[in-house]
């Protein structure tokens, strides 16, 4: 399963890059922002995308809209510090399939991919 | 009145009919006598015209008409000998050709050498390094057949043929561990020692070195069995990947075997001597040698003063154990431990020295990663209920120490597993029992697993020294099975030489 990282913390990419390896996937794209990510996505053509919520040059909810407004499918979840319910509607509205509050445990985050690939291939 | 020239002449053969000669008697007219009417003659009798020689009849006639009296002889007519077969051959290749040559010469160099002369330093290099002996691997070319060849026939002067003879086959034969190619190439079945001969090739998977290994043979190594009906001198070696036999003394040599090492004649090696067994080693006596065994060692007469180390039982019920350093992996059953005259014997039972390292290195590693992860852990807490609200940066912090922490926990569980393992297999792979059948001499030292038992005073067998279930020391009398009261004939301290392996259970709790 391909797997696009999208986040502006080196280190918490390379967090999420360890977990998803133990997991299982390593083919891995990384993005610093969502302008980075717009211009790979297309042709790495990823199976899940994990994005951050606040970032420069193009924030996560951004990328996340212009995504889906390109019909684009793949699933996706936002992992970020944005707490407050408001934001987490407000992220689901735009077109994430799932969310994650930083700080994570590394189980958390395996639950929250599961969960979702889950329910994507049942909608399906 | 001149005679008929036809009743002068007189062919005769000669060779087998590969000759014909023409005798010419007088009487004739020798205006007769020219070389076509001599042609025509001794076509007449039946020779065959193209062996006739032209030449000879003109010469002839021409005697004959300078001396009408004499008698004329000339060769006039010659067959065709036949050309007879060639006989089959065998010829090794250059390769085994250079052996060959090299054995010779080293051969003849060792009988040059004066009796009792003494060899330079360039010569016993020489005559140890190179072997005696031709190894070849399975399929190696040996060399190539040639069978015998048909020959041409030949003719008579009368044009009969004389039949050739086909050659006699080779008298090389085809021993075992051979064979032949469609391209009657000989090669080798199996890996081997070469014997080849005037009648014969073969090669054997063992070698048969009937004398001693010493300067005629040199060093050996060989992928088969080794068996020496003598000696092995002072630093020579001997490495095979069979079985070794060595039917005469072992001197201050090197044997190494990756299998069953058979020392019939026994080993002084003036503490030079070294072996090493793949398997187990069996042996009339070992003086002054370091040797590792990883089978069963049994011993008929006495160790003296060696350091060994015996991964199986060392079975030696009617031999002495004197001086020097042993290590029996899986107990020891002896005849007499130790020796009078202040000599000390060392013996450590049931010791695996590098799984046993390797357990405590895992169990040290694993106090250091525990004491990591909870540090990590207890930095992870007091950042939680330090902060009401997180800022970005402090998230990520946190996340990654709830990520090293997980991490940390992982590798625990991970190498829990690991040690545990280890540590059964060091179990099932010891053994701390030593029996000695006749007695033990003060001054012996045993070292089990956690333990130092010094013989106090001289003790008599059969006895058992063990360490129990209860991971305590027992003297057992080996006749009624009781234990025997351990404070008079023994000292037994606690000692780490050999690490006490912990429980399952222990290393349980510990975590």
């Amino acid at each position: 399963m391909r797997v696009m990282l999208i986040d502006d913390s080196k280190t918490m990419r390379n967090i999420q890059k360890s977990i998803l390896g133990q997991l299982g996937y390593t083919d891995i794209e990384e993005a610093c922002d969502g302008q980075d990510a717009l211009s790979k996505v297309g042709a790495f053509a990823p199976d899940l995308i994990l994005v951050d919520w606040n970032m420069p040059n193009m924030d996560g909810l951004t990328f996340v809209k212009t995504y889906r407004q390109q019909d684009n499918t793949t699933p996706m979840i936002m992992v970020t510090t944005e707490a407050e319910k408001s934001r987490v509607i407000e992220a689901i509205k735009a077109g994430v399939n799932n969310y994650v509050v930083k700080p994570f445990t590394p189980d958390l985050l395996g639950q929250r991919i599961d969960e979702t690939m889950s329910k994507c291939a049942t909608a399906k | 009145m001149p005679k008929d020239l036809a009743e002068c002449l007189k062919l005769q053969t000669e060779s087998d009919g590969l000759e014909g000669y023409l005798v010419i008697n007088p009487g004739y007219d020798p205006q007769e006598v020219t070389a076509e009417v001599l042609r025509i003659q001794i076509q007449a009798t039946g020779i065959a015209s193209n062996w006739i020689d032209t030449k000879s009849l003109v010469e002839i006639s021409a005697r004959c008409q300078g001396d009408s009296e004499a008698v004329h002889r000339a060769l006039v007519a010659v067959g065709a000998a036949p050309t007879h077969g060639l006989s089959g051959s065998f010829e090794p290749t250059k390769v085994i050709q250079q052996r060959l040559q090299e054995i010779s010469h080293r051969q003849k160099s060792l009988e040059e050498l004066e009796v009792g002369s003494e060899l330079d330093d360039d010569q016993v290099l020489d005559f140890r390094s190179q072997s005696a002996f031709i190894f070849v691997k399975k399929n190696q070319e040996i060399g190539k057949l040639t069978p015998p060849t048909d020959g041409l026939d030949g003719q008579d002067v009368f044009g009969a043929t004389i039949a050739a003879k086909r050659g006699p086959p080779s008298s090389i034969e085809l021993g075992p561990g051979v064979r032949v190619d469609k391209d009657q190439i000989v090669r080798a079945q199996t890996n081997g020692v070469l014997e080849l001969s005037s009648t014969e090739i073969s090669v054997d998977d063992t070698l048969f070195v009937d004398g001693a290994v010493d300067f005629a043979t040199g060093n050996i190594a060989f992928t088969g069995s080794v068996e020496v009906t003598r000696e092995v001198q002072d630093c020579f070696v001997v490495e095979s990947e069979g079985t070794v036999r060595i039917g005469g003394l072992v001197q201050a040599a090197t044997i190494r075997t990756d299998q069953e090492l058979i020392l019939d004649g026994g080993m002084a090696g003036r503490e030079k001597g070294v072996f090493y067994a793949g398997g187990g080693l069996s042996a009339r006596y070992l003086d002054a040698v370091s040797g590792v065994v990883h089978g069963e060692c049994t011993v008929s007469n006495e160790v003296n003063s060696c350091d060994l180390t015996v991964y199986g039982h060392i079975r030696s019920p009617e031999a002495a154990l004197r001086g020097g350093r042993t290590v029996a992996t899986m107990g020891m059953t002896i005849g007499v431990l130790g020796g009078a005259g202040g000599i000390t014997t060392d013996v450590l039972i049931g010791h695996l020295a590098e799984p046993e390292r390797l357990v405590t290195r895992t169990l040290d590693l694993m106090q250091e990663v525990e004491g990591s992860a909870a540090d990590a852990r207890a930095r992870l807490d007091q950042l939680k209920d330090n902060l009401a609200k997180m800022t970005a940066s402090q998230a990520e912090e946190l996340t990654e120490l709830e990520f090293e922490a997980s991490r940390k926990t992982d590798l625990l569980v991970s190498m829990r597993e690991k040690v545990t393992r280890l540590i059964h297999s060091v179990r099932t792979s010891t053994k701390h029992t030593l029996t000695i059948t006749r007695k033990a001499c003060q001054g012996s030292r045993i070292w089990f697993p956690g333990f130092l038992v010094e013989v106090r005073s001289e003790l008599k067998g059969p006895v058992e020294i063990l360490l129990g279930a209860d991971g305590q020391i027992q003297l057992i009398d080996v006749n009624s099975g009781s234990p025997l009261p351990t404070d008079k004939a023994l000292s037994i301290v606690e000692d780490l030489t050999i690490l006490p392996v912990p429980s399952s259970e222990s290393l349980e709790s510990a975590a």
